[in-house]
């Protein structure tokens, strides 16, 4: 079991890069995770204003409604706070053990670092004649757009991956979860599936109140 | 030295210490001692408990010597809490 994250109390080695890909809050949490959290969150709504695409709720990415720069930014802001609010008071009221506030704020702000993939995956030409062309198609919005079959294929793994980015984030959002606040087995997942639910609605409601209305 | 055994090989149930030697003059004391709560984790959850104790109880400290995060270290020392309660929670019961 090689890649299993380490687990004896042995120094440890130095970690693989799988191990920072998918279990990176058992080597960094508290301030050097908050730090990188906040500054990935501010760069993917940078890089998502350039393209008009939206974080719009914990879990949401949508392209197209153009805003001022500082909306995008807040979106990020606005969705890392929803869920981490929101799963430190369910984890007060669950876990039998005390944990760092700043621990699990810090990873979920990190966890959130797969939207900068996401997000520069939009500026590609191929995502942005896709979402062009099923805005016309599907809502007349916008302007007729030709879709040649590499921009389809290009179009789809685009997708794909931003699917599997988001699956990436969940896991990451879990796994800060788990660790911070040393939670395990169906009590973590339930919790964390009723907190995600519980922020999702939370932060589409604050993006909505603070930001569009 | 060999590591002290703590399950019984055959049927896994707690060992107890039948027998102590002096290692000056060979002295032997016979009788059925209870092996100490701290004493019966596991090697791993040994050596973390004297590391504990020598970094002063600092997770923060740990956490740098071991090269994890703040919360993995406490993580890892709620488990050994949780492994100690359980070993207590045992003994009294055997005791009666």
């Amino acid at each position: 079991m090689a890649d299993q994250p380490p687990h004896s109390i042995e120094p440890q080695r130095r970690p693989k890069i799988v191990h920072w890909l998918f279990t990176p809050f058992v080597y960094v949490a508290g301030g050097t995770s908050l730090a990188i959290g906040v500054a990935a969150i501010l760069l993917a709504g940078l890089l998502g204003s350039l393209s008009n695409t939206h974080f719009d709720g914990v879990l949401d990415m949508h392209t197209g409604r153009p805003a001022p720069t500082r909306v995008f930014l807040l979106e990020g802001l606005i969705n890392w706070l929803c869920l981490a609010v929101v799963l430190f008071l369910l984890s007060r009221l669950v876990s039998r053990t005390s944990f760092r506030a700043r621990d699990l704020f810090g990873t979920q702000a990190m966890a959130r670092w797969p939207t900068v993939i996401t997000a520069l995956l939009t500026l590609l030409p191929a995502y942005q004649r896709g979402t062009a062309y099923l805005g016309w198609q599907l809502l007349r919005v916008g302007s007729q757009v030709q879709l040649h079959s590499a921009d389809m294929v290009l179009f789809g793994l685009t997708v794909m991956v931003t699917v599997a980015a988001i699956v990436w984030m969940v896991a990451l959002m879990y796994q800060s979860y788990s660790t911070c606040c040393n939670m395990k087995g169906a009590k973590a997942i339930a919790t964390f599936v009723l907190g995600l639910l519980l922020a999702e609605v939370l932060s589409k409601v604050a993006i909505v109140k603070l930001l569009i209305m | 030295m060999k590591l002290l055994p703590i399950e019984c090989p055959s049927c896994g149930r707690k060992l107890v210490v039948r027998q102590l030697s002096c290692q000056g003059c060979g002295t032997a004391v016979e009788g059925l001692y209870e092996i100490p709560s701290l004493a019966s984790l596991s090697r791993s959850d040994q050596q973390f408990v004297l590391q504990f104790v020598k970094a002063s109880g600092s997770l923060k400290q740990m956490a740098s010597l071991l090269g994890v995060s703040y919360p993995t270290v406490r993580s890892r020392l709620d488990q050994t809490i949780e492994e100690l309660e359980r070993l207590e929670t045992e003994q009294e019961a055997a005791n009666g």
